[in-house]
């Protein structure tokens, strides 16, 4: 069996707010395998996208143990945090988030140029040619469509070769024919590239074409977690 | 009654004062208070305060001046002579006017007994009928009766420390020893007699005559003051018809000190138009501000289409909101400009010789009203011609390009007539619209080529290729990107800081040009009131003194010009150069051979024993300011009589070399018979103090009625003022500066937002705090020192025409003025940029990344 290349323990995040303290995540235990494609589903506030932001270190967990990539992230700050992204972790938003002021090659060499590869500008161009965008390279995130804008998000997620993939409502802003083409290509590159997925969605749909679903509700997982054999 | 009539009366139509609905929706829109707006708010009252302030202050001078008319001037009207006291009929002329009171002032030196030290001072000797009006007053109770004995005089303090004296003692003046009988404590007519060097002493016409400074052909005015004693009419025309062609210089009341009366008027129209560039620049930060509120408001207009209502309503509702804004701002900046001129002089003013009234002048405060107003204008109606062409389809999707779009064309028109409006009112309410104009298109180039630089800088970053470090290509990328800083980086910091780089080398280049070009060429001091009958001696003795050293000298009375080429000087409209020429008396000359400074552009010399028709050489430039030709006819009044000469040639003057130079210099047997007195120049080939004060000593004791004006002396005072005036313009073009960063800190707060995604976004791409806190550093210093460096090169572009071209003196290279205001702008760039980037660091990924 693969090794786990995210492991959850109880883990808990309450925030505060002016309405008192807020339970979050309460007590998520979640190992996912390398190379696996996991889809975790929940209803709108059900704790989903919060589960992803722990995952990606963009939000620190209150309780509990996070280890990703073989790195602790309870003990990393953020700027370590920050590393382990850079080495290690892609993120797809479903509002794209890609950096206004710059073009789509220099969007997808950015996390290169942050690891310190010489060849970030080739390397960029070869991913947005993957993905289909080598006749838009120049374009700024205004000039190219939500389809577009998405496939640049993806191909500067993929650039750095992480070893973990994760997914926001990828296909949220998108129409029915652009999102099944982006969701194509996620999976497609997965295939090629062998990295873990994990797909934060609402859409049961979506989430079939994993391996594995995972239901969040109310902060805790849901049910069991099962296997899909032979899905996507 | 039904239910459906209840309501129609609970929420029908009823008869009530009728808010027009644009301005009803306003007033809701405002209700949530001006967040948002408070740059806005600051950069129209911080301009409207200067404006306001300025003109406050100026007309609470001038009120102070026409109120205090008849105090500051001795009388209703003051008749003057120079050279001469009038004849008995003159006498007689005014004294049918009213109650006349004579007074001579005149310039010559105070000396210590035992020749130990000496004074240059102002003596103004007094009949009895002084003063006419205000009252003349003594420290420690003494009274006009202890300098009515002959050799009495009292003086102002600044004598008593500069000699080393004390009440009683007794000095020398002329042949005369005279005794400190009293101290001045408030001289009532003092602030008329303008600035000029040395304490005053005050002494009766008994006492000037016995000091025998008053000799025919000394440099005398002989002042006649009528108090109206009539039917209160008597002003400047009354004795310009009871007297014509006489040579009198009349001033009346109205206008007491006419010379300070225009130097104030001229000093308030520049500073506001210093005030009006710190409100252009504030105009940049009302154009963000509407322009992030017209963003803001994106949801709420396209709802307000969505529910039917009209582009022009809407129009008018945001205009009526930012009017509003707008006129808060003015308000704040009026209140302020009305009352900061009177709390400083509540501080600050115990010294001045007026005593101002604190109160509303409406005049500067309606400038203020509407330069504000126009202002905003110009740079509300841009920007708010884009929340016309917001669509109600934006409620379902988002624009994707909300690039830049011209606004409707009557927005554009609306900005661009209100510019214009504005530039005509500043040129046609200045006094000097011939530089008022040429000050406006200075302003307005200075923002144009800064406009420039921003897109070219923009365009430039965009164009270079990315560097390999992400910090460089991020910092690139923001000075490229459409949202970005860049324009208003170049606008706001670089209207202020040309300003004051041109300031600043200007002052230098003045302050140099009076400290260190000067002494090489020039006397070390002026002889003034040598008796013709004793210039020999006096060269002989310098001779002796000063071996080695260079007299030059030159015959000397005053006279005023009555009529040029046939017209009175009334009817003449001068330049604004040669005005000066016709206010008040000239020195007048006359010379066998050209002086070695001048040159002959145009005519010709005189032969030598010449004695034909009256002849005069004049300035070349200030001729033709005065629109004089070649044989021309120049009328002056001199002792009198008037004398008419016919112009020869016109020649050029160095007037820098300040050894005697003239406008005018006449034929010897135009002027020789008359009682004139010699001026003379003594220039040393090396500087020596102690040479120098031996020959004033040894000049004093030998003619007691020379007086010796020590050039550098001059010069320090002049420095001085010159330093006080560039004080004065140096605070109102830091306002400019001050609006710039309060432009730049409005500007820094609208993208924080942005900043903080981006920052945000570079996070979960693996940046660290330090790459992003390099990236921002980074561009904030490239965009700091490029805005910099073009205001070093443009500032000193303004200040080497102004001063080459308009004040016609060399140009001074000052590092100082140079380098200050580059290192302010690249530190206030960094510091208040480093201070938003703390915040964007220390801001939560999460919430901004979540999907909306």
């Amino acid at each position: 069996m693969a090794e786990n290349i995210v492991e959850l323990k109880d883990v808990h995040l309450r925030l505060q707010s002016r309405a008192g303290s807020v339970h979050i995540l309460r007590g998520v235990d979640l190992s996912i395998p390398q190379g696996e494609t996991v889809g975790i589903v929940g209803p709108s506030g059900s704790g989903k996208s919060t589960l992803l932001m722990i995952m990606t270190g963009l939000e620190k967990a209150t309780g509990g143990s996070v280890r990703v990539a073989g790195h602790d992230f309870t003990a990393l700050d953020e700027d370590g945090l920050a590393r382990v992204r850079g080495q290690h972790i892609g993120i797809v938003f479903q509002s794209f988030h890609l950096v206004p002021t710059m073009t789509a090659l220099e969007n997808v060499a950015l996390p290169l140029e942050f690891s310190g590869h010489a060849d970030a500008r080739e390397r960029a161009a070869n991913i947005l040619a993957t993905v289909g965008l080598s006749h838009r390279l120049d374009h700024f995130p205004a000039q190219l469509s939500g389809g577009e804008q998405q496939r640049v998000a993806i191909a500067r997620a993929l650039a750095p070769s992480p070893k973990l993939l994760f997914a926001d409502e990828p296909t949220g802003n998108l129409d029915a024919r652009n999102g099944e083409q982006i969701m194509d290509l996620l999976f497609d590159l997965h295939q090629c590239y062998g990295t873990t997925l994990v797909l934060v969605t609402h859409d049961q749909d979506l989430a079939v074409r994993c391996e594995r679903i995972v239901r969040i509700d109310d902060g805790r997982i849901d049910r069991a977690q099962f296997e899909l054999e032979g899905a996507a | 009654m039904s239910t459906a009539a209840t309501a129609a009366e609970r929420y029908g139509p009823k008869p009530r004062l009728t808010v027009p609905l644009s301005l009803r929706l306003a007033l809701r829109e405002l209700r949530g208070g001006f967040a948002g707006f408070y740059i806005f708010i600051t950069c129209i009252a911080l301009g409207a305060t200067a404006i306001a302030a300025v003109g406050t202050l100026s007309a609470a001078i001038q009120h102070a001046i026409s109120r205090e008319g008849r105090v500051l001037l001795g009388g209703d009207v003051e008749a003057s002579l120079v050279h001469r006291q009038a004849t008995p009929e003159e006498r007689a002329i005014l004294g049918r006017e009213g109650a006349v009171s004579e007074i001579a002032t005149l310039r010559s030196m105070a000396r210590l007994s035992d020749a130990s030290g000496q004074a240059l001072v102002r003596i103004k000797a007094v009949d009895d009928a002084y003063p006419l009006y205000g009252a003349l007053q003594f420290e420690g109770g003494k009274t006009r009766a202890d300098i009515q004995q002959p050799g009495a005089v009292a003086v102002e303090r600044g004598l008593l420390e500069q000699l080393g004296l004390g009440l009683g003692d007794r000095f020398q003046l002329g042949n005369e020893t005279v005794s400190i009988a009293a101290i001045i404590a408030k001289e009532p007519d003092r602030l008329a007699a303008g600035i000029s060097l040395g304490p005053r002493i005050l002494m009766s016409l008994e006492t000037l005559e016995r000091t025998g400074l008053a000799q025919p052909g000394s440099l005398i005015d002989w002042r006649y003051r009528v108090k109206d004693t009539g039917d209160g009419k008597l002003d400047k025309a009354t004795l310009e018809a009871a007297l014509p062609d006489t040579g009198f210089q009349i001033r009346d009341r109205h206008d007491p000190s006419p010379g300070i009366s225009r130097s104030l008027r001229r000093l308030s129209d520049f500073l506001t138009l210093v005030g009006l560039t710190a409100l252009l620049t504030g105009g940049i930060g009302v154009a963000n501000s509407v322009s992030a509120f017209i963003e803001r408001k994106r949801k709420v207009i396209a709802a307000y289409k969505a529910l039917g209502a009209s582009g022009s309503l809407i129009t008018r509702s945001f205009l009526a909101q930012v009017l509003i804004v707008a006129l808060l701002g003015i308000l704040i900046g009026l209140t302020l400009g009305a009352t900061l001129p009177f709390l400083a002089i509540s501080f600050y003013g115990a010294g001045l010789p007026l005593q101002l009234d604190a109160g509303i002048y409406p005049a500067p405060l309606l400038l203020a009203t509407a330069y504000g107003l126009l202002i905003a204008l110009i740079f509300i109606l841009w920007p708010l011609g884009r929340a016309r062409q917001i669509r109600a389809g934006e409620l379902l999707r988002e624009e994707v390009d909300k690039g830049m779009r011209w606004p409707p064309l009557a927005f554009a028109a609306g900005s661009v007539v209100s510019a214009i409006v504005l530039a005509l009112m500043a040129i046609f309410l200045s006094q000097q619209q011939q530089i008022a104009a040429i000050a406006l298109a200075a302003i307005g180039a200075t923002f144009a080529v800064f406009a420039a630089l921003g897109y070219g800088f923009r365009a430039l970053a965009g164009a270079i290729p990315r560097p390999r470090r992400p910090e460089l290509a991020l910092a690139l990328g923001n000075i490229a990107g459409p949202a970005g800083l860049t324009r208003t980086v170049t606008l706001s910091l670089g209207a202020g800081l040309t300003l004051l780089t041109a300031i600043g080398l200007t002052n230098a280049s003045m302050t140099n040009e009076l400290k260190t070009q000067m002494p090489e060429h020039a006397p070390s001091h002026f002889f003034v009131g040598i008796n013709k009958a004793d210039f020999a001696r006096f060269a002989k003795l310098i001779a002796k003194k000063a071996p080695g050293s260079e007299l030059n000298s030159a015959p000397m009375l005053r006279g005023k010009i009555v009529a040029l080429a046939g017209r009175p000087v009334s009817e003449i409209k001068p330049s604004e150069e040669a005005a000066w020429v016709l206010n008040g008396d000239r020195g007048l000359t006359f010379a066998e051979r050209l002086p070695a400074d001048s040159k002959i552009v145009e005519g010709k010399w005189w032969p030598p024993h010449y004695s034909g028709e009256p002849l005069v050489s004049f300035e070349a430039e200030l001729a033709r300011g005065l629109g004089l030709k070649i044989g021309d006819k120049v009328t002056f009044n001199v002792l009198g009589r008037n004398v008419t000469a016919r112009i020869a040639n016109f020649r050029t003057v160095d007037w820098t070399s300040l050894n005697i130079n003239f406008v005018m210099i006449f034929s010897p047997n135009t002027l020789e018979a008359a009682p004139y007195n010699m001026l003379a120049t003594l220039t040393w080939p090396e500087s020596d103090p102690a040479g120098e004060a031996e020959v004033v000593r040894a000049v004093a004791a030998e003619f007691p009625t020379v007086t010796a004006v020590r050039v550098r002396d001059a010069l320090e005072t002049v420095t001085a003022m010159l330093g006080k005036i560039f004080t004065a313009i140096r605070v109102a073009g830091g306002l400019t500066l001050l609006s710039g960063v309060l432009v730049l800190a409005g500007a820094l707060s609208t993208v924080r937002a942005r900043r903080i995604y981006e920052a945000v976004i570079l996070k979960t791409l693996g940046a660290t705090r330090r790459r992003i806190l390099f990236a921002h550093i980074a561009e904030y210093l490239i965009l700091g020192l490029a805005t910099a460096v073009f205001a070093a090169i443009a500032g000193t572009a303004v200040a080497y025409i102004l001063l080459t071209q308009i004040i016609d003196i060399s140009f001074t290279a000052s590092p100082g003025a140079l380098l200050q205001p580059a290192v302010l702008a690249t530190i206030f760039m960094v510091a208040f940029g480093l201070f938003g980037t703390a915040r964007v660091l220390s801001a939560k990924a999460a919430p901004y990344l979540r999907a909306e």
